[in-house]
């Protein structure tokens, strides 16, 4: 039988697009058992069918992709597009089939904490943070303020990612290392904890000015106490509740 | 206000709903950003912003990891700003009394959205389970679109509703209340603040936070104290 495919098979410029696309879904269909597989094998759907066009092949290869995967919806990036370098050499007969697997196991778990160290726990709080400050200052600005900051960064560093994985395969990690996320994190950190200063130190002053400095104190005082409460492993919604209560009986009263 | 506009609103709160984890994650559905546009929405993006941004404050620690699923702050922003548009226009109420009110009925129904996520993804398994059966694989794989659904039309519904509270259910309140009450709400407000960025502190997660909060608190408040004051 004569094979139908190219004796070079590769993913054409197009379906990376396509596939890239539908990455953006990769969390549409996720669920304890699978977590992201379904939209895993949804976004390198196109790439696959290009790969196979023979519907048993192409039946085996989204098979492969339906085991349990998960890691940091942005960071799949890197690996969808390694999933594809792979699934190219797949498809020549230069590697087994498990291959793929192999390298999808071995990196979501890295880069997982990667992406939660660096998108969770940094540029998100630094972005809502410095966002919320400025709406203080700048007004309807401040949204706009929070949209370009992150998207410039999250939307840049997804693409290069995903081009990456698929220039390099297994090599992702290196040009991944070298974006060095994780001393920019610790500095985004900061400028996440000034920002929640500045607007605590921006909202002492919001009090009525009926209730003059005792209340800029009273102020100080309620957010020096929820901040060693919540240390002390207190719930935030018993303290709003709390402080609510407490500053409606003072309203009231005075 | 028209109800036309709490329905754009619910409409607005649902995509936002789809955006937070199921497409994209480009933080439209973050309590800033989803504040303001629901604010928009419904004539008021003041009262959004307001809201917003609060509430940004109050839930930068929620992080969806693996397994574990945050409070889900849109079911909040979207019930309270809502409930703020709707009752700021049917009673004349100070700014501040009206965000205190709307936050403090909506904080608690972030628990529920939380459930309706949880339940999003044993539906989503269900969905799953049937993408592993036999047939037409490009068939099978659009099941990763079922799990769109559930949050739109929880998170549309939870805007609605918290409009029907904000228009209809609380003006009676006030209208029978003591004349103090908003006065009392607006320190309500200004409290939350204080709590919120206290929340916002403790979750961010580096040795240094207490010291360059404390810096840049004192700045902040200098400043604005420099402003005020002097001219």
């Amino acid at each position: 039988m004569t094979e139908a495919r190219s004796p070079q098979p590769t993913v054409g410029g197009f379906t990376l697009w396509r596939v890239f696309w539908r990455s953006l879904f990769l969390q549409a269909a996720w669920n304890p058992k699978g977590m992201q597989n379904l939209g895993f094998a949804y976004a390198l759907y196109p790439a696959l069918a290009e790969l196979y066009p023979e519907p048993e092949r192409l039946q085996e290869a989204t098979e492969r992709h339906l085991c349990c995967f998960n890691t940091h919806p942005y960071a799949a990036a890197a690996i969808l597009g390694g999933a594809i370098y792979h699934e190219e050499r797949i498809a020549r007969g230069e590697e087994p089939p498990e291959a793929v697997n192999l390298f999808k196991g071995s990196l979501m778990g890295p880069l997982a904490a990667l992406g939660d160290g660096f998108f969770w726990f940094s540029l998100r709080p630094a972005a809502g943070a410095f966002a919320a400050l400025m709406s203080l200052l700048v007004g309807l600005w401040g949204p706009v303020v929070y949209l370009a900051g992150y998207n410039a960064v999250h939307l840049a560093l997804r693409a290069r990612f995903f081009v990456a994985g698929h220039r390099l395969g297994d090599e992702v990690v290196s040009a991944i290392a070298a974006s060095r996320l994780p001393f920019f994190g610790e500095r985004l950190r900061g400028l996440a904890a000034a920002s929640a200063g500045a607007v605590a130190g921006l909202a002492s002053l919001s009090f009525p000015r009926a209730h003059g400095a005792w209340a800029v104190l009273g102020a100080w005082g309620l957010f020096a106490a929820a901040y060693v409460l919540l240390a002390k492993g207190a719930s935030p919604y018993a303290l709003a509740y709390g402080a609510a209560a407490l500053a409606l009986f003072l309203g009231l009263v005075f | 206000m028209t109800p036309s506009l709490s329905l754009l609103a619910a409409l607005v709160a649902g995509l936002l709903a789809v955006e937070r984890k199921a497409f994209l994650q480009a933080m439209f559905s973050r309590p800033l950003v989803a504040g303001t546009l629901l604010g928009l929405a419904l004539g008021r993006p003041l009262e959004g912003l307001g809201l917003g941004g609060a509430l940004e404050l109050f839930f930068l620690g929620a992080v969806n990891i693996g397994a574990s699923l945050p409070d889900n702050d849109l079911f909040t922003t979207s019930g309270a700003v809502c409930c703020a548009g709707g009752l700021a226009s049917s009673a004349p109420l100070p700014v501040e009394a009206t965000l205190a009110v709307s936050l403090l009925l909506a904080l608690p129904v972030a628990k529920l959205g939380r459930s309706v996520d949880r339940l999003n993804e044993h539906l989503n398994g269900w969905a799953a389970v049937h993408a592993q059966r036999r047939g037409k694989v490009r068939a099978r794989l659009r099941y990763n679109l079922f799990g769109l659904w559930l949050p739109f039309m929880a998170t549309g519904a939870m805007a609605l509703g918290g409009w029907l509270v904000g228009a209809f259910a609380l003006p009676p309140l006030f209208a029978e209340g003591p004349p103090a009450l908003p006065r009392g709400l607006a320190v309500v407000w200004s409290a939350f603040l204080m709590v919120a960025a206290a929340t916002a502190l403790r979750s961010i997660r580096t040795l240094r936070a207490g010291a360059y909060a404390a810096a840049a608190a004192a700045v902040a408040a200098g400043a604005q104290a420099l402003r005020t004051f002097a001219f």
